[in-house]
C-alpha cells in the first residue's frame, strides 16, 4: 500500500513539474511569437489556466508526505507527545473529509464535463474534462496517503515496530 | 412564503449605465410588488464568478444573476446571438434575442436542463475597435494584435489581424505598453473600463453586438412564486430592455462627446468607415453566419430554423422601430 | 438560522480549528463547506431543507476548486517561484548578497535594505503582492539567514516587501478599484508610485535604526577591503541581467505583468546554463520544489476563497461596514474605523473578495465625505495589503513558509512581520494625513 501510493504521488509532481516546464515554454514562445512573429501560442491563456489547476492538484499528495500543509502550531506547542499526536490524528481526520469531499465533487465535475462535452470557448475550443479528470487523480491520490497515514499506527502496532519517519 | 429576498450575483462594477437601470428595476419591483420582492445585489462577482453563475443560480447558491453566454458551454444554443454585423441597434437585438430564447424549443430545452430562466437579454451597443493607432482600413487592421472574444476574434483573423487572448481586466496594461494594438470594445464600457485612457482611437467599426448575456432567476424559485410576482418580475424585466436600450442611446453620444473634449485630459479620436469601406469590414464576417448553421447542425440542432427565427425576430423589431418608434418615443 | 450568528460561529470554529493545528486549508474550507450547508438547510423565516443545503455546496463545490485557480493571472506565482528556486541553486544569489555584505559592510542591516529595495524593482515588474513575495522569497531569505540575520526580520521584510507591488504600478487590484469606483486608472496607479517609494523608505529606516540599536538582529561583517570589495562584483551580473530581461520585457512591451514572471524563469534557466552552473538537479528540483510549494500556497486560496463565499451568504462582512460606517462621528474618526474594519476583515479574507463585498458601501461614504476617491484607493490598497502579513490567513508569510521551509516557525515569521507593520501603520497615517503625498505625482503627470 505504502509503496503504491508513493509512487502514484511521484507520478503526479512529475506530471505537475512537467506541467510547470510547459507553463513556463509555453507563455515565453507565446509572448515572444506575438512580438517578434505576429503569431502567439493559440488558446495561450486557457491553456494556462489549466495548467495552473493541475500544478495545484496533482502535488497535494506530495505536499502532506513533505509536510508542507500549513498549519498554526503555536497555541498546541504547550501539549504532552501524546496529545500532539492525538492533534494530528484529528487534522489527518479533518483533512480526509474535506479532500475526500473534493475528490468526490472533482469526479462528479469530471463526469458533467464529459457529458456536456464541456469546453472552453477559444481558437481551439479545448474540452475541459481531462484536467477535471487529473484533478480528480490528483485528490484521489491526496486521500490515499491520508488513509495510509491514519492507518500506520494500526500497521505499525502489528510490525512490532516503531512509529516511522512519516517521509 | 409571501415575502421574497432575492441575492443577485453581478459580475460587473456597482457603477455606469447597467449598474443603474439594474437598481432601477430592482426599486421597481420593490414598489410594484409592495416590498414582498427586495433584490440585494453582489457586485463584481463576489458571490459567484463567471464561470459558473449559470450552475450557482441553477443551485440556487444566488437566486438571480448575469449571465455572459460565451464564458459556458451550458448555455451554447445562444450562440446565434453573438455574430458580427448582424445587428447594430440595441433595442431590437436585446428584444429579438430575448423572444428568441423564450420561443425556440431547442433554447429551452438546454435551459431546463440547467436550471435557470431567462427575464431578460441584454446588449451593449455596438462593438468598436479601440485602438493606438488609428485604424481605418482592412489594410490597417491586418497585422495589428487584436484582443477579441468569441466569433468577433474569428472575424478578427479574417481581418488579417493577430489574435491575442487575454482576460478583460488585462486589456487596459496591454494597450498601454503595446502588448497589444487593438482591443473590442463598447463605448460604454470604456467608459466605466476607463479604456480611452490607453486607447487614444476608436473606429467605429459597427460590428454588431453579443447578446446571449442578461438577466436569470433559479426556475424552481420562481415557479413557486404567485402569478402576480411572477408577472412583476417579467413585466419590470422586459422594461428593463427598454430602458437600458434607451440608456445607451442617450449615453453613448454624450460619452463620444466627451471622450471627444476630452476626460481626465485623456482625449479620443473617432473614426468613421466611409459605406464602401464598411461594406468590406463586412464582408469579412460574413462567414459566420453559414459556420453558426453549421455548428448548430453539428450538435444535433436544426442551425438553419433557429437562425430564421431569430432574423424574423429582428425584422420584427426593425419594423416597428420604422413604423411606431421605440417604446420610449412617445 | 440567523445568518449573522451562524457567520460569527463559523469565524469561532474556523479559528479554533486552526488553534487546534488542523491544516490552515481544510479549517477554512470545512467550515466554508459546512456553513454553506447550513445556511441554506435552515434559512431564516423558512422551512429547513437539508437537501437543497446539500445540493448547493455541492454544485458550488464542483466548480469553485477549478475556478479559484483557473485564472490567468496567478500563473506570475509559480513562475516567479521558479524564477527564484533557479536562481538560488544556481548561487545567483549567493554571489549577490556576497557584494551587498562587502559593499554595505558599513551599513547597518544593509542587506534587509538591500532585499527592500529588490522587492520594490519586483513591484514595478509584477502585479500583485503575491507574486512580488514568491519572486523575491527564494533570492533573498535564504541569504540573509546565511548572514546570521534574524529569522523573522529575514522572513518579515519581504512578506512586507511584498506589499510593495500592489502599491506601486502595475497593480491589478488597483485598476479593479478603478473600474468599480468610476476613477482614471492611469491617475490611480501614478498615485501609487511615490506612497509605494515612500513605504520602502519607511521599512529601510526602520530597519537601519533597529540593526543599529540592536546589533544582534543584523549582525554587520568586519570592515571589507577594496579589493575583496571589487572582487565581488564578478559574481552580480547575473542577478543584473535577470532583473535587466524581466523589466526590459515589460517595458518595451514584449510581455504582459503576468507573462513577465514567465520571462523571469525562462532567464534564470538560460543565465545558469550559460554560466555553466545548471544541473540535471538544479533543472528538475526547482520545477519539483515549486509545484509543491503552488500546491501548499493554493490549497489555502482555495480553503480561503470557500470560507468567504459561506461568509458572503451570511452577510457579516456587509453588517459590519454598516455598523461602522452608521456611526455618528467625526469624518477622521470614519476613516480610522474603516481602517479598523479592513484590518478585522484582513486577518481572514484575501483582498480581492473583501474590496468587492465592502466597496458599495464604503464607497458612498466616503464620497459623502467628500474625499478623494483616487486617495482613498492608495489609503485601501495600504490597508488591503495588510491583511497579506497578518495572522491566521496572511497568504505573503505562507509564500515564504514555503520558499524557507522548516528553518524558521510560521510564528517566528508573523513575530518578524509586527516591526514592519508598526512602521506600516505610520506610513499609513502619513498617507492619511497628507493626501498630497498620493496626489502630487498625478497631478504632476496629468496629460
Ligand atoms: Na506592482
Ligand atoms: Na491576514
Amino acid at each position: 500500500m505504502r509503496k503504491l501510493v508513493n509512487l502514484l504521488d511521484q507520478a503526479l509532481v512529475a506530471f505537475a513539474a512537467a506541467a510547470l516546464a510547459v507553463m513556463m515554454t509555453m507563455t515565453g514562445l507565446s509572448a515572444l511569437g506575438r512580438y517578434f512573429l505576429n503569431r502567439p501560442v493559440p488558446d495561450d491563456v486557457v491553456i494556462n489556466q489549466m495548467l495552473m489547476a493541475l500544478l495545484v492538484f496533482l502535488p497535494l499528495s506530495h505536499v502532506q508526505k513533505v509536510r508542507q500543509h500549513v498549519s498554526v502550531t503555536l497555541f498546541s506547542d504547550w501539549l504532552p507527545p501524546a496529545g500532539l499526536s492525538r492533534l494530528e490524528v484529528f487534522g489527518r481526520v479533518l483533512s480526509l473529509l474535506f479532500y475526500g469531499l473534493l475528490a468526490a465533487t472533482a469526479y462528479a465535475a469530471t463526469l458533467k464535463a464529459y457529458k456536456i462535452n464541456d469546453i472552453e470557448y477559444g481558437e481551439l475550443d479545448l474540452l475541459t474534462w481531462p484536467v477535471h479528470a487529473a484533478m480528480t487523480l490528483g485528490l484521489i491520490g491526496f486521500v490515499l496517503r491520508l488513509l495510509l497515514e491514519l492507518a500506520r499506527p494500526i500497521f505499525d502496532a502489528g510490525d512490532g515496530q516503531a512509529p516511522s519517519d512519516p517521509a | 412564503q409571501d415575502s421574497y429576498h432575492l441575492r443577485f450575483a453581478d459580475i460587473g462594477p456597482p457603477r455606469g449605465t447597467r449598474a443603474e437601470v439594474m437598481m432601477w428595476w430592482a426599486d421597481e419591483i420593490k414598489s410594484r410588488s409592495d416590498g414582498r420582492v427586495e433584490i440585494e445585489f453582489f457586485w463584481g462577482g463576489a458571490l459567484a464568478n463567471p464561470a459558473s453563475m449559470v450552475d450557482s443560480v441553477g443551485s440556487g447558491l444566488a437566486d438571480m444573476g448575469y449571465v455572459v453566454g460565451e464564458y459556458t458551454t451550458l448555455l451554447s444554443r445562444m450562440a446565434f446571438a453573438s455574430i458580427p454585423y448582424v445587428e447594430n441597434d440595441p433595442w431590437v437585438a436585446m428584444r429579438a434575442t430575448f423572444d428568441t430564447v423564450s420561443e425556440n424549443e431547442d433554447v429551452q430545452d438546454q435551459l431546463a436542463e440547467t436550471g435557470v430562466q431567462f427575464l431578460n437579454t441584454f446588449g451593449p451597443g455596438p462593438t468598436q475597435i479601440l485602438s493606438r493607432e488609428p485604424i481605418t482600413t482592412v489594410e490597417e487592421f491586418a497585422g495589428k494584435k487584436f484582443q477579441g472574444a468569441g466569433a468577433w476574434q474569428d472575424w478578427g483573423k479574417a481581418m488579417g489581424a493577430v489574435p491575442v487572448t487575454l482576460p478583460y481586466h488585462e486589456g487596459y496594461q496591454a494597450l498601454e505598453r503595446g502588448t497589444t494594438d487593438a482591443l473590442q470594445g463598447w463605448i460604454t464600457v470604456t467608459r466605466a473600463y476607463k479604456l480611452y485612457e490607453v486607447s487614444p482611437h476608436i473606429t467605429l467599426a459597427n460590428s454588431g453586438m453579443t447578446t446571449s448575456t442578461g438577466v436569470v432567476i433559479n426556475q424552481e424559485l420562481f415557479d413557486s412564486m404567485p402569478a402576480d410576482l411572477k408577472a412583476i418580475l417579467q413585466d419590470t424585466s422586459v422594461e428593463l430592455m427598454d430602458r437600458y436600450a434607451q440608456a445607451l442611446t442617450a449615453e453613448t453620444d454624450t460619452i463620444m462627446e466627451a471622450l471627444t473634449q476630452g476626460v481626465d485630459g485623456y482625449k479620443v479620436t473617432f473614426h468613421e468607415l466611409p459605406e464602401d469601406e464598411l461594406a468590406r469590414w463586412k464582408e469579412r464576417a460574413a462567414f459566420l453566419v453559414p459556420a453558426y448553421v453549421d455548428a448548430a447542425n453539428e450538435s444535433g440542432l436544426d442551425g438553419q430554423a433557429i437562425w430564421d427565427a431569430y432574423s424574423a425576430n429582428l425584422e420584427k423589431y426593425r419594423q416597428i422601430v420604422a413604423t411606431e418608434g421605440y417604446p420610449w418615443t412617445e | 438560522m440567523d445568518p449573522m450568528t451562524l457567520g460569527i460561529g463559523g469565524i469561532f470554529v474556523m479559528l479554533a480549528l486552526v488553534a487546534l493545528r488542523a491544516p490552515l486549508a481544510v479549517s477554512l474550507g470545512l467550515v466554508g463547506v459546512g456553513g454553506m450547508v447550513l445556511s441554506f438547510a435552515f434559512p431564516a423565516n423558512r422551512p429547513a431543507n437539508l437537501e437543497r443545503g446539500i445540493n448547493i455546496a455541492w454544485t458550488y463545490l464542483k466548480s469553485e476548486p477549478y475556478d479559484a485557480v483557473a485564472n490567468y493571472t496567478l500563473i506570475a506565482i509559480p513562475l516567479f517561484l521558479l524564477m527564484g528556486f533557479v536562481a538560488f541553486y544556481s548561487g545567483f544569489t549567493k554571489d549577490m548578497y556576497a557584494a551587498g555584505r562587502a559593499w554595505m559592510s558599513g551599513l547597518p542591516g544593509g542587506l534587509a535594505m538591500a532585499t527592500i529595495v529588490g522587492c520594490a524593482m519586483f513591484a514595478a515588474v509584477s502585479g500583485s503582492s503575491l507574486a512580488t513575495a514568491a519572486a523575491m522569497g527564494k533570492l533573498a531569505v535564504p541569504e540573509m539567514i546565511r548572514n546570521k540575520y534574524d529569522k523573522g526580520l529575514a522572513t518579515g521584510v519581504v512578506a512586507m516587501g511584498g506589499t510593495l507591488g500592489a502599491l506601486i504600478p502595475p497593480s491589478i487590484l488597483m485598476i479593479l478599484y478603478a473600474i468599480f469606483t468610476e476613477q482614471s486608472v492611469g491617475r490611480l496607479l501614478q498615485a501609487g508610485i511615490v506612497p509605494g517609494l515612500l513605504s520602502a523608505l519607511m521599512f529601510m529606516l526602520y530597519i537601519g535604526v533597529r540593526a543599529y540599536v540592536q546589533p544582534g538582529w543584523a549582525p554587520r561583517p568586519g570592515r571589507v577591503g577594496w579589493p575583496e570589495r571589487m572582487r565581488s562584483l564578478g559574481g552580480v551580473w547575473s542577478v543584473i541581467a535577470l532583473f535587466t530581461i524581466v523589466m526590459g520585457g515589460l517595458y518595451a512591451g514584449i510581455v504582459t505583468a503576468t507573462e513577465a514572471a514567465a520571462i523571469g524563469a525562462i532567464g534564470a534557466y538560460g543565465i545558469s546554463l550559460l554560466s555553466r552552473r545548471l544541473t540535471p538537479q538544479i533543472a528538475r528540483g526547482s520545477l519539483i520544489e515549486t509545484v509543491v510549494q503552488t500546491g501548499s500556497i493554493f490549497a489555502i486560496v482555495i480553503g480561503a476563497k470557500i470560507f468567504v463565499a459561506f461568509i458572503t451568504l451570511t452577510g457579516v462582512t456587509q453588517i459590519l461596514s454598516g455598523f461602522f460606517l452608521g456611526l455618528d462621528v467625526a469624518p477622521f474618526v470614519v476613516l480610522l474605523l474603516i481602517a479598523l474594519l479592513y484590518i478585522v476583515l484582513g486577518s481572514f479574507m484575501e483582498p480581492l473578495g473583501i474590496m468587492l463585498l465592502t466597496l458599495p458601501v464604503v464607497i458612498p461614504v466616503i464620497e459623502g465625505l467628500g474625499y478623494n476617491l483616487i486617495w482613498f484607493g492608495i489609503i485601501l490598497i495600504k490597508l488591503l495589503e495588510i491583511g497579506m502579513i497578518t495572522p491566521p490567513l496572511g497568504l505573503n508569510v505562507f509564500v515564504l513558509k514555503g520558499v524557507v521551509g522548516d528553518e524558521v516557525k510560521l510564528e517566528t515569521m508573523f513575530r518578524g512581520v509586527l516591526g514592519f507593520l508598526a512602521v506600516d501603520l505610520v506610513t499609513l497615517l502619513l498617507l492619511l494625513s497628507f493626501p498630497a503625498i498620493s496626489l502630487w505625482l498625478p497631478s504632476l503627470l496629468g496629460p
